[in-house]
């Protein structure tokens, strides 16, 4: 255990020492010595970002609930923390009980991003936990990652004991059962092996170890199969069905210092309908699920009143999608919009709908409205599959500027698959034709000078179980060129211009759909200093180039190389349920350049809802009509 | 319009958060105890509440204070345990008064802080020659910087008592009282400067806020009482 007096004596040494302290309001601190099952929730960053993180809440919730469990936070040390911690001999610890990482019996990360791979290997390191799991013994925790990248697992796959994939809620709590009869099991307790054999039954585990990957002359995967009888050859993700009854905390633990989503979240819904074939995240947090208004409007009333929050944020991977939006807004402005309480709505669809329920939330400040366009011209819009017009973009905008906002942001990719100077040559159009529309509106009440367009262009990314799977990544010195042409486009003072690190970009292109060869490169970069990739003034692409050549890996190999259709992709033994045939029918359409409908209104056929027995879910409100 | 003015605790378990991480907390806890405070007008409504002096991060305080602007008039004991069942550890309001609506504010009238010194002294060290010989200077010259530009201020004018409070070998507890304020500010750590403590072991514990006036000092809530 680390001792107050120790922390003490390093928290003035160390900028916002607020990340370290703990106590913070609605915490729960359990007997350590009477709960028998010790979970750490550990997340790869800072915590001024990883505390809002709404799947950490909910297992908290959940698995301090029982009372055989406790579960603590744990969050990456800024690097002056980390020297101090390094220098003292003190090891990463919880914030509830200051205990070790390596005393927990169970460590699980959540996998958001790529760029945080780093961050776990130096976490582990920090805890004291051998970075490889087949270095651990008995006296070590067991490594759990879930999340969106979990869905290809395989560049961690040495680095963890195994990985749980989809909807957390059921499986943790069945992970934790066989936990329990592991280690009151005298004829099997000790024995690592034993445990993770019998949580690999548990559908939706995956433990790599019990899996081989043997591989061509051409570097290309020849198959993956288990090792093991009991283990399933394909891990097919979890899905809670119901998701109205699904448990959600009644209370969040509320930071003391700043923090990134430092509010209540309502999540409204998990899925999305909309099928944009660039997506990860349409394609694995499927199929959609609506929650009841009743159930969320008692779920704002309990999280007010346990955090005393100023903000309602209504959560959702579209929430303008939510079908029954209007009524949730205006029962929420009605109960708390006097109480100092503000509701907002995180993506905007892009259309004059969203903008009208924006336009409703009164109270708040006109700061700006975020549209994604995502592309710059109807044909390539038409290629990812994103259902939006340049008439859906100029009504919503004219719709903003009437009612008030001086500023919209858009949100473009550059690098999708089949894009060319001229799709590019189409965000500029449509950032300049956007600002002269928001001048002419504005004009009106001689406001024209205010009228800005914030334009943000991220780097395609092609990602595992999508239909761009087998998409070839853009080249670096493409990406830069497109990046350059946009800078000069955009020299106006009232646009201001941001774009993502093309060499960032590369990195999480080579680890998103990497194999299991990869982990080598991932820790060889991490024992060279690699760490924080995804903050800009710590990523060092230096150390990755020659992490790559000192481990024999081609990152080009992984990103720039499109696949063949018939190849065994790294991911293939894990299942998000949409099946392999309709992502490659997608990817056809895509060159093609047909679009499909929202499968809310017309099933697109991807298999999921019979594979796995689900079905989208809609609330009952009639705010869904086709646009 | 009512005013209430409240006496309150930061203790060492939130000594590091920052005084606009403190502000936030307490607004989130008379959100969660109900408490009918007056928000301001305009699109980001904030609520009434003005405090006497920020800590810095770091510092604990068992004198603390801050008025705050109601809709109507609560019960003060229930106010003060209501709001305490809903504060995070480490915050405990201790007093309550109502103010008139024409009180001057506590930034207008604070003018003295008292801090306890706690800390381990160098090899050797004679504290009770150094505070001797501190006493004894003229000027006392400490550098700040604000926007970039340093400036160079004598704070031994507003240096009025320290006070062996207790010394062994090892250890030793200072009592301070010192200028705050807009009319002149003294920061402990700049007073420890001047003696043998060593490096990262002080800590400072804030007695409390109060008003010098014709030699005597009085607290806030005792100008503030109707």
């Amino acid at each position: 255990m680390v001792h107050w007096e120790q922390l003490e004596r390093i928290l003035p040494l160390v900028a916002k020492p607020g990340r370290y302290t703990g106590n913070e309001l609605n915490i729960i601190r359990k007997d350590w010595a009477k709960t028998p099952m010790k979970f750490a929730l550990a997340f790869p960053d800072i915590y001024d970002v990883g505390s809002g993180h709404l799947g950490f809440k909910i297992l908290y919730s959940l698995l301090n609930g029982r009372g055989d469990t406790l579960a603590e936070r744990v969050y990456a040390p800024w690097v002056d923390m980390e020297e101090q911690l390094r220098k003292h001999g003190i090891p990463l610890f919880s914030l509830e009980s200051r205990r070790g990482l390596g005393e927990f019996d169970l460590v699980g990360f959540t996998l958001q991003y790529e760029l945080s791979y780093t961050n776990i290997l130096n976490m582990l390191d920090l805890g004291g936990i051998p970075l490889l799991a087949q270095d651990r013994d008995n006296h070590h925790p067991f490594v759990v990652g879930g999340g969106p990248c979990v869905f290809n697992p395989e560049p961690l796959a040495e680095f963890f004991d195994l990985f749980v994939i989809g909807d957390g809620e059921e499986v943790v709590m069945e992970l934790m059962d066989c936990y329990s009869s592991w280690q009151t099991d005298t004829g099997v307790q000790g024995q690592r092996e034993q445990f993770l054999l019998k949580a690999a039954e548990i559908p939706g585990v995956y433990v790599p170890a019990f899996y081989k990957v043997t591989y061509l002359n051409s570097g290309i995967i020849e198959q993956i199969e288990p090792v093991q009888d009991t283990v399933p050859a394909k891990v097919t993700k979890r899905v809670v069905q119901d998701l109205d009854s699904t448990f959600y905390p009644k209370e969040f633990v509320v930071p003391y210092i700043e923090t990134v989503h430092d509010r209540i979240m309502l999540e409204v819904m998990r899925g999305c309908t909309r099928g944009c074939r660039f997506c990860q995240a349409g394609m694995i947090y499927r199929p959609s699920r609506e929650r009841n208004r009743s159930t969320l409007l008692e779920q704002a009333r309990l999280l007010t009143a346990s955090t005393g929050y100023e903000e309602i944020s209504l959560a959702s991977l579209s929430t303008s999608d939510y079908s029954d939006i209007r009524n949730l807004i205006q029962n929420l402005m009605a109960g708390y919009g006097d109480c100092g309480i503000a509701i907002s709505l995180p993506s905007l669809r892009v259309d004059t709908f969203s903008v009208g329920l924006a336009d409703e939330i009164q109270n708040q400040r006109r700061t700006s409205l975020t549209f994604a366009p995502e592309a710059g011209s109807q044909r390539l819009r038409d290629v990812i599959n994103k259902n939006v017009t340049e008439a859906d973009l100029f009504s919503a905008a004219e719709a903003a500027f009437k009612a008030g906002w001086d500023t919209i942001k858009l949100y473009f990719m550059i690098g999708l698959p089949s894009e060319t100077m001229d799709d590019v040559a189409g965000i500029s159009e449509l950032v300049q034709q956007v600002l002269r529309l928001g001048r002419q509106i504005r004009a009106k009440d001689g406001k024209a000078g205010r009228v800005r367009v914030n334009v943000s262009v991220g780097s395609f990314v092609p990602k595992s179980h999508t239909p761009f799977q087998w998409a070839a990544q853009m080249s670096g010195d493409e990406l830069k060129k497109r990046q350059q042409f946009l800078r000069n486009q955009f020299r106006d003072r009232s646009i201001s211009f941001s774009w993502t690190d093309v060499e960032q970009s590369l990195l999480e292109a080579t680890i998103a759909r990497g194999d299991r060869r990869i982990g080598k490169a991932i820790l060889h970069a991490w024992q060279n200093g690699a760490k924080f990739d995804p903050w800009a003034e710590h990523f060092n692409w230096q150390l990755w180039k020659d992490a790559f050549s000192a481990t024999g890996i081609k990152p080009a190999f992984y990103s720039l190389r499109e696949r063949d259709l018939g190849e065994t992709l790294p991911w293939d033994h894990i299942q998000s349920g949409v099946s392999k045939g309709f992502l490659r029918h997608e990817w056809e359409l895509a060159h093609k350049g047909i679009t499909t409908p929202d499968c809310r209104f017309e099933c697109s056929d991807c298999g999921l809802c019979p594979e796995l027995s689900v079905a989208n879910v809609l609330s009952g409100g009639k705010d869904h009509d086709k646009d | 319009m009512i005013k209430i003015r409240i006496k309150f605790t930061k203790e060492a378990p939130i000594r590091f958060i920052s005084h606009l991480d403190l502000a936030r907390t307490i607004e989130r806890a008379l959100r969660r105890a109900q408490i009918p405070v007056n928000y301001s007008e305009g699109f980001t409504p904030r609520m009434k509440m003005a405090f006497g002096s920020a800590l810095a991060v770091g510092v604990t305080s068992s004198g603390e204070y801050l008025d705050l602007e109601l809709d109507r008039h609560v019960e003060l004991d229930g106010f003060l345990e209501a709001l305490n069942r809903v504060l995070p550890v480490g915050i405990t309001f201790t007093e309550g008064v109502y103010i008139d609506q024409d009180t001057p504010t506590l930034m207008s009238i604070i003018n003295r802080a008292q801090y306890i010194l706690t800390g381990d002294l160098e090899h050797n060290a004679d504290l009770g020659q150094a505070v001797q010989s501190l006493l004894d200077e003229k000027i006392l010259s400490v550098e700040r910087v604000r926007k970039k530009r340093t400036r160079t201020l004598n704070i031994r004018p507003w240096i009025f008592e320290i006070d062996i409070l207790s010394k062994s070998a090892k250890t030793a507890r200072l009592q301070l009282l010192v200028q705050t304020g807009s009319h002149g500010n003294v920061r402990p750590e700049e007073v420890a400067e001047y003696l043998p403590f060593l490096e990262n072991s002080l800590q400072v514990h804030r007695q409390g806020l109060f008003i010098a006036r014709n030699s005597s000092l009085s607290s806030p809530l005792e100008v503030a009482h109707c």
